[in-house]
This record gives structure tokens, sequence and C-alpha cells, in this order.
């Protein structure tokens, strides 16, 4: 069955309302078993790029489980995505270019903007069913305040 | 028992070295004479010199609410200056970083070379009356002292010398980051609503390794980390002997590939230099942290993460790895640190809470506050006036 344009972009979207809901088991579902997340910047202060967290899926999967037990940030993060680009190449993977914007509201309600980036996205489409085979998280924002547990 | 508003308030039955009134965090008085007294007379990390690697690279940073330039010379020398122009100080150079033979101010365009002389001044006819040349409208040069490929700055000329400053507190990383020259890898600033003295603490308390998941396990389930002393240096500096750590406990690979030299397998090294800098290495990665106040209750922390020069990418990729494991803003402890000092500010802010107690002492065992004393005893010399009574005083 071939994947359709929309297929690849629902399966983003579902990555995005995965993260919000932090619901790290369903999001892994969507990825491929050699899934890669990375999450890149580049310093212009160093005039070099810069890798902020590189794991495989296993290394994903220890993180997510960990997020529990850390003093995190309190509040909630909202995607808004915006899929740019899909381009496939022929051999049953694509690429998808996202323009991510992150919100983080407080507990308290109040909502400030906390990143913004583009995800660079390698999608596996040979098994019928689209599934994230790396993600590229490219920060335009460096300064990121306390930080965060949660990837982006 | 819990406490009325007049118990609350009083005076802590401390000795004055055990406790710090909150005022020190929040008064803009206090902060604005920080930066004079104490920021603008210690030395101050500026940068790496892997970050002007090059001759005529240059960075830019803030310091005690000074633009500064550090720039490889042309004749190799690293120098730094204030980032003013002699004519009506604009901001000559506004890129953090950059590489360039002359330095051309955009307002009326006098130029400057990277030793600082002022090389030519836009139609100098005019000023031929007045006297004014570009002989005599060189850039302020700011001292510099270097270890480790650390550029360190003092904007006071009559501070003691860099040596004099560090004595040996540089010690236990000697073997460390003096075998072979380092690079900085990584680079980031974050933006914390806390004093800048508050962040430093976390840096020199080990108490609040409780704060920190991976740290309460790697960290506490050795008996020696508790036995080990800290060692404090004049001029407020101090290090912590190495340690192991036990990654394994908190679900961590323990840390034996790539170890950067002198470092044994998941041993951990720090070392704070007074009044905002610390250097921790974890066997395989380096962490540098220090501040620049913004305001009593902003300041923006700077961290870098450093490896080997020219070591083979699969190595450097180890490094890396294990630098964002736990530091960074993707850290495991970045943000918690970060969380910390947020919730402190927030009761400090309007004077909810009136004193910050100091008051651990273990024989200079890792969790006394002795490093904390002994940097607000400095801080004490510097401003004229005892921490823990910041506003009853006559200068
Ligand atoms: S202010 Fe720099 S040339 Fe005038
Ligand atoms: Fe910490």
């Amino acid at each position: 069955m071939s994947v359709s344009d929309d297929d690849i972009r629902n399966m983003l979207h579902e990555t995005f309302l995965c993260l919000d809901a932090e619901d790290y088991d369903a999001y892994l579902e969507l990825c491929g078993p050699e899934f890669r997340y990375r999450i890149t910047a580049y310093s212009p202060e160093l005039r070099k790029d810069q890798v902020w967290l590189d794991h495989d899926r296993e290394g994903m999967t220890e993180l997510f489980g960990n997020i529990q037990f850390h003093v995190r940030l309190p509040g909630k993060f909202f995607r808004h995505g915006h899929v740019y680009r899909i381009e496939r190449d022929g051999n049953g993977s694509a690429k998808a270019l996202t323009s991510m914007v992150l919100h983080y509201t407080e507990p308290e309600g109040d909502s400030r903007v906390f990143a913004l980036c583009r995800y660079h996205d390698d999608i596996d489409l040979s098994t019928g069913t689209p599934l994230l085979a790396s993600r590229e998280v490219r920060l335009e924002t460096r300064q990121l305040g306390t930080g965060s547990h949660i990837p982006m | 028992m819990s406490r009325t508003a007049q118990q609350w308030m009083e005076t802590p039955a401390l000795p004055g070295s055990d406790y710090v009134d909150s005022q020190i965090y929040t008064d803009p008085h206090i902060f604005e004479e920080e930066q004079k007294l104490l920021k603008r007379a210690t030395w101050k990390l500026a940068c790496h010199e892997s970050e002007i690697p090059e001759l005529y690279d240059y960075r830019t940073l803030d310091h005690a609410g000074f633009s500064i330039i550090v720039t490889r010379s042309g004749d190799g020398n690293i120098r730094a200056f204030i980032n003013a122009c002699s004519h009506r100080s604009a901001t000559i150079l506004s890129e953090p970083a950059g590489n360039a033979k002359q330095w051309m101010c955009p307002f009326h365009n006098w130029t400057y070379d990277t030793e600082g002389n002022c090389t030519s001044i836009t139609l100098p006819e005019g000023y031929e009356e007045a006297g004014v040349c570009k002989e005599k409208a060189g850039l302020r040069e700011v001292r510099n002292g270097m270890k480790f490929g650390l550029v360190f700055i003092n904007l006071d000329d009559d501070a003691p010398s860099f040596d004099e400053f560090f004595g040996d507190a540089f010690e236990t990383l000697e073997d460390v980051m003096g075998a072979e020259p380092l690079e900085v890898f990584h680079h980031h600033k974050a933006m914390m609503n806390a004093n800048w003295k508050t962040w430093h603490e976390t840096n020199m308390e080990f108490y609040h390794e409780f704060l920190h998941y991976v740290n309460r396990n790697i960290a506490m389930s050795h008996k020696s980390y508790f036995e080990r002393r800290l060692k404090l240096y004049p001029y407020g500096h101090g290090t912590v002997p190495p340690m192991q750590q036990t990654y394994e406990r908190a679900g961590l690979k323990e840390r034996t590939d790539k170890p950067l030299p002198g470092m044994s397998p998941s041993e951990f090294r720090i070392a704070l230099l007074y009044p905002d800098t610390c250097i921790l290495v974890r066997t395989t990665a380096i962490r540098i942290d220090t501040t620049t106040p913004i305001s009593p209750n902003l300041t923006l922390v700077e961290q870098r993460g450093f490896g080997i020069k020219g070591e083979p990418e699969d190595v450097r990729n180890v490094r890396v790895r294990d630098h964002n494991q736990f530091w960074g803003p993707f850290g495991r402890n970045f943000p918690e640190d970060g969380n910390a000092v947020e919730i402190v500010e927030k009761n400090l802010r309007n004077g909810a809470a009136p004193y910050g107690i100091f008051a651990r002492h273990e024989d200079l065992k890792c969790m006394d506050d002795a490093l904390i004393r002994t940097f607000y005893d400095e801080w004490g010399k510097y401003m004229g006036r005892p921490a823990h009574n910041p506003t009853n005083v006559t200068l």
C-alpha cells in the first residue's frame, strides 16, 4: 500500500501531539527501530555547529523513563508545527521539514514562547506505515532559560 | 513549631559568617556596588583561546556592564579591550565572534587595529586645531591572563596579578587540563530569574546533590564521598578532592571509555574560581560555567564544554555525548539547578524570606558550607560590608 503525503503529515502531527501529551510510549510507536534523535544548534560564539542531544531509540527510551524522577519545569509544552516540505527519494523513504514553535505554559496559566526550531525528519515508508526514522531538531533559539528534561 | 512574623524576621542566632541577609540578592544599590567594587576588580573568565584560534580572531562579551573585545592580535598575543570607540563611545564590534585586521566604528568610521591602536580618524584635519589625533586615541586595554588556554580579564589595573589572585587554585586540574591544548565544543547561555550568587552557590555546596536524581544515586552511594575534605585558597577559591562516581546506580554507563588525561574511570573533579567560575570534570568531559549579572534577579549563565584539540571524531563524540548527559540545556542536572535558583529567587524578590543559612560545619568534609562562607568573607572585603548585615553600614 502506498503512503500518501497526508499519511506522512498525519504521522508527524501525531508525534507533536504525543510529545505535548508527554505520552512517550505512543511517541516511540511512531518511530522506527533504528530511530535517532538529535538536537543541534549553531553557535555564533564558536562559529561552529553543536550537538546538544544525540540518542538512539534505546537512549530515548531511557531518557523518557527518567523524566518522572527529575525536578523538572512544572508546566506544559505546546507545539505548533507546520510541515513545510515533504520530499520522497523513491527508495521507500522521505524527508520532511517542519517549522516548530514551542510554547511553555506555567502551572499558573501564563504562556510564553520557549523555543523556535525546525524538525528535519527522515521517514521510513517501506512497511506501508510511515515511521519516524530520525529527527534532528535544529534550534533557532539558543537561550532556553533553565533548560528542559523534555525533548523538543 | 512554626514562627510568628517577628520570629521569622529575627536575626538568626548564629555567627555572622553562618548566614547572609537576603538583601544581598535583591538590593539594586548592592548590585551596582558589586559590579563596580567586586566584578570589575576580580579576574573574570572571558573565553577560551580555542574560540580565537587564528590571528585577528575576536570574541566579544559583556562583563560587569561593559562590552569587551578579546582578540588574537596580529603579533600573536591575546589582548582585551573595552569595546567602546574613543570618539563618542559607540560599540565597535557587535558580532559575538569574527575575524578582522581592522575594526571600524560604524558611527563615524574611526578605525583601530587588533593591538588597540587607532589607525585612522575620518577627516583628521578638522581636529588639528584641537589637537585630537589618532596617536592619542587608542582603545582602553584590559589586563588579561591565561591558564589552560582559559582567558581571564580584569578591568582594574591595580588589582592583584593573575598569578597572585589564583595562586594554586588550579592545582587539582593541572594533569587534566594542562596536558594537552583544549578546545571548546559546547557553548550556551541561559537567562535565569535569579541572582548570580545564588547560581554560583549551587556550584559551591554539595548539600544540594539531594536535588539531583542522578547525583543522589551515583555520588552519595560512596562512603568516601562524605569523607572528602574541601580545600580553600586565598582570594576565595576552592577545590574538592577527586572522587569516584558509580553511574550504574542511576542506570547509566560507567565512564571507562576515552578518559581525559589524568582522569581515572568515573572520576570527578571540581575547582571553584572566585567569584563566579566553576570547573567540573567528569572523566571524559569538562564543563565550565560563569555568570554575567544583568540585574539583582536576572543572571546570564554561560556554560562551555571542552575536549582535547584535534582529537579524533569518535573520541570527540564520546565527550560531547557525556557532556550532554549532565550538562547543557538538555542535560540531567543543568535544568534542575536552574529550577532550584529560580524557586529561591521567587521568595527573595519581595522579602518573603530574610536570611539564607550556611551553617554546616563538618570539618571541611564535602557538605560543609565552608566554600560559601569563604566566598562571602571575600565578598565582604570587596564590598566593605558583611553579607549578613549589608545595609547597616557606614562607609
Ligand atoms: S563614535 Fe566611533 S567613530 Fe564616532
Ligand atoms: Fe547542581
